[in-house]
């Protein structure tokens, strides 16, 4: 099937692979840098509150106050959570991984998730991931130096994924608009630049037919075949000549 | 004039133009839409800074304070701007837009918000200022209007990555492009550019009176018809010839007939043994594997020793970061004698199969490995399947290369694995950017087994020989007996290789990620070395064909690296880095090409050309090996400027007595008494 293709359609094929490859390659790999710089960004300010919130936890610490007993804990994680839609969850846990506070109430003296605490630094923020849910955790020292648990922020990827279906969205459309412009202006473009090379392939072509009419572009193989045509014609007649006359040369 | 001959040219053009302007366009609207996208997230950073800090000065509002009676104002913002990365500055206006207090660099164009702005009910007034997005919180007393708390967050976060993304966009419009030149040269020389070559050969045979000859078969689009046409033509014409055979074995007057038939073979031959004229295609198609699998392999360049460090173990496992690197040298120099053999025995279709089996599971072994000494395995074993392959490709495109026309095929060798190398270490470092380290040795694995099937449909299997060999000891003694031959190779080849090795595939990523760069932009500054060499070895070619003078020219890119490398005794690291690496790439492109031009003249009365050749590729493998394993020592000890400046110094003494050893020998010559 393919054998049958002319070259130029093969270079049409060629182009139009590499302008979707080409614009494909761009869109897509901008869109995977665009995911991670928003999650960044995202999580960049989400940390920003978390570690707020384990601020204010930590002046409550300094008036000597227990972790388990900070008073309106509950409260201050409920109200922050309300006031930034981003957040999924919010809980405050103590140095052993149990939960003291908790935006669900029916985690409240369970262990926190192991995941949540693995990658637990001590002297500043982490990231984790806990399945569909990203999450951050920031450390709650005393006023000596020592871990007495953390905040753990919870939150998901919904806000980011919806700025990225819009930047998606916007890529697609260029994306399409480019290449219904650029295709059929490929395939336009290289009908007319293989013009002359399919012209003298067309020529070489009629020039070898029985009885051609003079090809310009062929006139050397045309000149081959008319000498070779010619010696073998004249051989021809001379041979046949030969066969005529042989009865009367034998009656002589 | 053929008709192709412009041809290749206006394709080119034409794919360079559509490309740039579609990839161009989607770019640009994708950056577009991006900002359009970040620039809300950057504003509610602002706006959250800005709502942690008025809570403060709010407290002390609600408390009675009047605001023109707070005090420390100055040092709690400087505080709270401390405290969080990335803001431009912290200020405090009152009601009337005038600032009270400040910390950070406000831009001299910022004006507070106008007298009479109203409070927003939740959150803060963002605006665009300047470089700066700046949010502004306000503060109450007693329900009415106090003052405004401005945070900015400077735009030089998003423009850094903007910036990123755009040469991003160019790197992958610049590896589109030179694929693009790839295939289409490859579709141009199997369907136009070989066929007409062909044809115009076959036209001088007929021409010539050669009836014999035939077309190939099968051959595809225009050119298979013109094929077709032509041996119907000729089979025409042999129809004739016996015709005339017959009308003349028919006849009675033998003598005569038989003198009409010599005197039309004198001129004309006729036969059924007949020669198929080849459609001579083999070099370029032997071309675009080569660039793919190089391509496929350099994926990982510029990334190799940042996974093996983190396979090693931090800092800590410096020298185990170069054990990779180190152990796929040494398998393509151990596999090359090998490769060798099985092009000599089986042909270069069936030793490409073979050297891409290896390589794949390579690429795969390093996206699994769990650790750097498996991780090792995997890029020896991905070594031995590239010693293989490149030598296969090397044998393919001598044999099928136009007589007169080798040194032009082995230099489209040069250029396949350039581009390729350059393509694949740019776009590998945006990958792995994006797709992280191990699912970019995935995707060399897949374009691996991609080209396994170009080989398979392509290529023509055979090719093999059963020659005997020379002796591989013999021969080497008889190359390393050449003075000439050995100053070559320890004063020149090797050094080089040590240095693009050490330097090059090594030091400079590890050096690069030090200053803070990106994946990507590690990638890019790599980039540039293979970006200068392509250039630089046909300036180097040139100079030396031109002057006659190519060791001098190996001299001299010797002293222009060893200058590279001390760069960083004149410039800061940030430009000193990439100026080596563009020093080292002009300097390996320069001395590249008098390196392979001058073995031929002192091959002459020792021994042969070709295993002085592989000697030479031998020696230069041993100085890759050599490269790593030095650099990552000199590393452990001194750090990445003085390894640097190692490898300037051992690159000048070397090409200082590659250059003494040339003016000795030329003053003797000149002196024979």
């Amino acid at each position: 099937m393919t054998g049958s293709l002319s070259f130029a359609t093969r270079l049409s094929g060629l182009l139009a692979a590499m302008l979707v490859v080409g614009c494909g390659l761009a869109a897509s790999l901008n869109y995977l840098k665009f995911e991670r710089m928003l999650l960044e960004q995202q999580a960049r300010v989400l940390e920003i509150l978390a570690g707020d919130l384990g601020d204010t936890v930590q002046n409550g610490l300094a008036l000597g106050v227990r972790l388990a007993g900070i008073p309106g804990g509950q409260a201050l994680l409920e109200r922050s959570r309300a006031a930034e839609p981003l957040v999924a969850g919010l809980s405050i846990v103590d140095a052993t991984g149990i939960v003291l506070f908790d935006t669900d109430r029916q985690n409240l003296n369970a262990p926190a998730s192991p995941v949540a605490l693995d990658g637990r630094i001590e002297t500043g923020p982490w990231r984790y991931r806990d399945g569909a849910r990203y999450g951050i955790g920031v450390p709650i020292i005393n006023g000596f130096g020592q871990y007495e648990g953390a905040v753990l922020l919870g939150y998901e990827r919904g806000a980011v994924d919806e700025r990225l279906g819009s930047v998606l969205l916007s890529m697609v459309q260029a994306t399409l608009l480019a290449l219904a412009v650029a295709l059929p202006l490929g395939a336009i473009g290289i009908h007319l630049v293989t013009r002359r090379t399919r012209r003298w392939f067309a020529a070489m072509e009629a020039a070898m037919q029985p009885g051609a009419a003079p090809e310009p572009l062929a006139a050397t193989l045309q000149g081959a075949i008319g000498e070779a045509s010619a010696d073998l014609a004249a051989a021809e007649h001379r041979l046949e000549a030969i066969a005529a006359d042989l009865p009367e040369e034998v009656r002589t | 004039m053929t008709p192709d001959r412009r041809l290749i040219g206006s394709v080119v053009t034409l794919a360079v133009l559509l490309l740039t302007l579609a990839v161009g366009f989607v770019s640009h609207a994708a950056l577009r839409s991006f900002e359009a996208e970040l620039k809300p997230e950057l504003e509610r950073e602002a706006t959250i800074v800005g709502s942690i800090g008025a809570q403060t000065l709010q407290r002390a509002l609600d408390l009675g304070v009047p605001f023109d009676g707070l005090s420390g104002l100055d040092e709690y913002l400087t505080t709270l701007l401390a405290t969080q990365p990335g803001l431009a500055y912290v200020l405090l206006t009152d009601a009337g837009g005038r600032v009270v207090a400040r910390a950070g660099e406000a831009q001299a164009e910022f004006r507070g918000l106008p007298p009479g702005s109203a409070p927003p009910d939740r959150g803060a007034v963002t605006r665009l200022l300047g470089r700066s997005y700046d949010a502004a919180q306000p503060l109450l007393a007693n329900g009415r209007l106090a003052g405004w708390v401005h945070v900015g967050i400077a735009r030089a976060r998003l423009d850094t990555a903007l910036g990123d993304m755009r040469w991003d966009v160019l790197v992958v419009l610049l590896v589109v492009l030179l694929a693009t030149a790839e295939f289409l040269r490859f579709i141009l020389s199997r369907t136009v550019s070989a066929p007409i070559a062909m044809v115009l050969r076959l036209q001088a045979r007929l021409g010539a009176g050669d009836w014999t000859v035939r077309a190939p078969g099968d051959i595809g689009a225009e050119a298979g018809r013109v094929a077709r046409h032509l041996n119907v033509l000729v089979r025409r014409m042999n129809d004739r010839w016996e015709r005339l055979c017959w009308l003349a074995a028919e006849s009675s007057a033998a003598r005569r007939t038989t003198a009409i038939l010599a005197e039309v073979g004198g001129k004309l031959r006729f036969g059924a043994a007949t020669a198929t004229e080849g459609l001579g295609a083999g070099a370029a198609s032997a071309r675009l594997p080569l660039f793919l699998f190089v391509f496929a392999e350099q994926l990982s360049t510029s990334f190799n020793p940042l996974h093996a460090l983190a396979l090693a173990g931090g800092d800590s496992g410096v020298l185990g970061a170069a054990l990779p690197i180190a152990t796929f040298v040494a398998a393509v120099a151990l596999a090359t004698p090998w490769g060798g053999e099985i092009v000599a025995r089986r042909g270069p279709r069936a030793a490409m199969m073979w050297g891409i089996l290896p390589a794949a599971i390579g690429h795969l072994g390093a996206a699994l490995a769990p650790d750097v000494a498996s991780f090792a395995v995997a890029r020896a074993v991905c070594g031995a399947g590239y010693a293989i392959v490149t030598i296969a490709c090397q044998v393919h495109l001598a044999q099928e290369a136009p007589r007169g026309r080798v040194a032009r095929s082995l230099g489209g060798f040069t250029a396949a694995v350039m581009t390729g190398a350059v393509c694949g270490t740019a776009i590998g470092a945006v990958l792995a950017d994006r797709l992280g380290f191990r699912l970019t040795y995935g995707v060399s694995m897949l374009v691996v087994l991609g080209i396994a099937l170009l080989v398979w449909a392509q290529f023509a299997p055979g090719g093999g020989s059963a020659a005997p060999r020379a002796g591989l000891w013999r021969s080497a003694r008889a190359a390393f007996a050449e003075p000439r031959f050995a100053v070559l190779v320890v004063l020149a080849a090797i050094p080089a290789k040590v240095l693009l090795g050490g330097f090059i595939f090594f030091l400079a990523p590890l050096e690069l990620r030090e200053l803070g760069l990106s994946q990507a932009a590690i990638g890019r500054n790599v980039m540039l070395y293979g970006l200068c060499m392509l250039p630089a070895i046909v300036v180097g070619a040139w100079i030396a064909d031109r002057s006659g003078r190519g060791g001098l020219v190996i001299a001299a890119a010797g002293v222009l690296n060893g200058a590279g490398l001390m760069l960083p005794l004149w410039l800061a690291p940030d430009i000193a880095l990439p100026g080596a690496i563009i020093a080292t790439g002009v300097a390996q492109g320069l001395a590249a090409a008098p390196m392979l031009a001058i073995i031929p003249d002192i091959a002459r009365g020792a021994v042969g050309s070709a295993a002085m050749l592989s000697f030479l590729r031998l020696a230069e493998r041993f100085g890759s090996v050599v490269g790593p394993p030095a650099a990552a020592s000199l590393l452990a000890l001194g750090g990445g400027r003085q390894t640097m400046l190692v490898l300037g110094i051992l690159s000048l003494a070397t090409a200082i007595g590659y250059a003494l050893a040339l003016l000795f020998r030329s003053a003797r010559r000149e002196d024979p008494a």
